[in-house]
């Protein structure tokens, strides 16, 4: 993919964001929080047997985030549980070749979505198991030190 | 049903807004956002009743997505979903239910006199042109998330003073409350008019109840002074990093309207302490 094809895509997701929204009666849900400034994710899940049937997200973040969860949920809806943790493997991996407030904002959906499946295996011995919180190991920006100023 | 009609009046009212900046005949583009004005009104007729009658309703809606290539189809487009507010309201025979399907059938009317316009719409074509003025790469990026974020915020601020508007008593309140929707209506409609001309128009995403619903006016006021400051830096870098004078002027005048929004919030927030 070149890089007129992946500002193409992105600016596809910033008009149009996938799978935002609430899902009536979820089979798991979970958030992913920025404990720095309050930003969050919520995963929810409609599962069938092992696989995602449907998946809605929604933020109170940036746009970076809605961008990076619109792509993510496109991308695990239909796929097993295995498929899509080893997903957010490949994601998590390449946080570190991020920008430092992209990989929170990807960080911050991935988290969710495990804490959506966490959420998911709790119900099946507790159906009250309460929704787990993520919180993300990446700050937004790097702190501004002596040497950055 | 009551949860039905307001969601079906609110993307009645976002999908003539959206229309209305998406075409190019600006005197056709003003009429749209005139009946746009009209569907808001209805939506707080219905959430004013809906409040004093305690029915529960909600800001939520399913996304939109502008699906139209020509003005004519943009008309159908916002004629569709009337049509479906009309169908909700037939049954009902109260003095606001006349009054609005008075207002849908005119406009309605009015719509079908257009479906055969057949000027192109430009304002999904990704052109990242505006009005000729050239831009670096990184001010145009700068620019295109700026209205991404910024479109969406305004939205946010009328749904949520909107419904502010419901929960308080006191009357300079209110007028705070709606001043902060006429001038975020003002700001949504110069940012979508922008992403318009530069083929980058969407309805934004919808807001959530866990963002419009407050428990505490208090920290709700608090926080947004803390936001609108964040908006105000957000705009003077943005002015800083567009290299064109009219662009800066632009969004130093927007600036200093969030000026005025935090003397607002702060007055606000005095009243209830």
């Amino acid at each position: 993919m070149n890089k007129d094809e992946l500002y193409d895509i992105t600016m596809d997701h910033m008009m149009n964001p996938r799978n935002y929204g609430k899902l009536e009666h979820p089979d798991g849900q979970g958030i992913g929080k920025n404990p720095d400034n309050g930003e969050m994710v919520i995963v929810y899940l409609k599962m069938d047997g092992d696989r995602i049937e449907d998946i809605r997200f929604q933020a109170k973040a940036c746009m970076t985030t809605i961008i990076a969860g619109s792509i993510f949920t496109e991308s695990v809806k239909g796929a097993s549980v295995d498929e899509a943790k080893e997903m957010v493997q490949i994601m998590l991996g390449k946080l570190d070749q991020m920008p430092p407030e992209e990989a929170a904002c990807s960080e911050m959906v991935a988290q969710a979505f495990l804490a959506a499946l966490d959420h998911y295996e709790a119900k099946k011995s507790d159906p009250d198991a309460i929704v787990p919180t993520h919180m993300i190991s990446r700050a937004c920006a790097v702190p501004e030190t002596e040497e950055t100023k | 049903m009551a949860k039905r009609l307001f969601t079906t009046v609110h993307e009645g009212w976002l999908k003539l807004l959206f229309s209305s900046f998406a075409v190019n005949d600006r005197e056709w583009g003003e009429k749209l956002y005139d009946y746009s004005e009209i569907l808001y009104r209805h939506l707080r007729f219905i959430e004013n009743l809906y409040v004093k009658k305690k029915i529960e309703y909600s800001y939520e809606r399913p996304a939109i997505t502008l699906e139209f290539t020509t003005e004519g189809e943009a008309a159908m487009f916002c004629d569709e979903v009337l049509a479906r507010i009309e169908l909700q309201l037939s049954d009902n025979g109260d003095p606001l239910a006349k009054r609005m399907l008075s207002d849908l059938g005119y406009i309605r009317k009015t719509l079908h006199r257009e479906f055969e316009r057949n000027a192109k719409i430009t304002a999904f074509d990704k052109s990242l042109k505006l009005d000729g003025i050239e831009l670096e790469k990184s001010s145009l990026d700068a620019l295109v998330l700026f209205l991404f974020e910024e479109s969406y915020k305004e939205y946010e601020l009328v749904v949520i003073y909107s419904y502010a508007q419901t929960v308080v008593d006191d009357k300079r309140l209110i007028e705070i409350f709606q001043i902060m929707i006429d001038e975020s209506k003002f700001h949504l409609k110069s940012f979508a008019r922008m992403m318009a001309k530069m083929g980058i128009l969407a309805v934004p995403r919808m807001v959530t109840q866990e963002i419009y619903r407050f428990d505490s006016l208090e920290k709700f006021l608090a926080e947004g002074i803390d936001e609108e400051k964040a908006a105000k830096e957000q705009c003077r870098a943005l002015a800083e990093a567009v290299d064109n004078e009219a662009l800066q002027q632009f969004f130093d005048f927007i600036n200093y309207q969030e000026d005025y929004h935090i003397t607002l919030m702060e007055e606000a927030l005095e009243r209830i302490k």
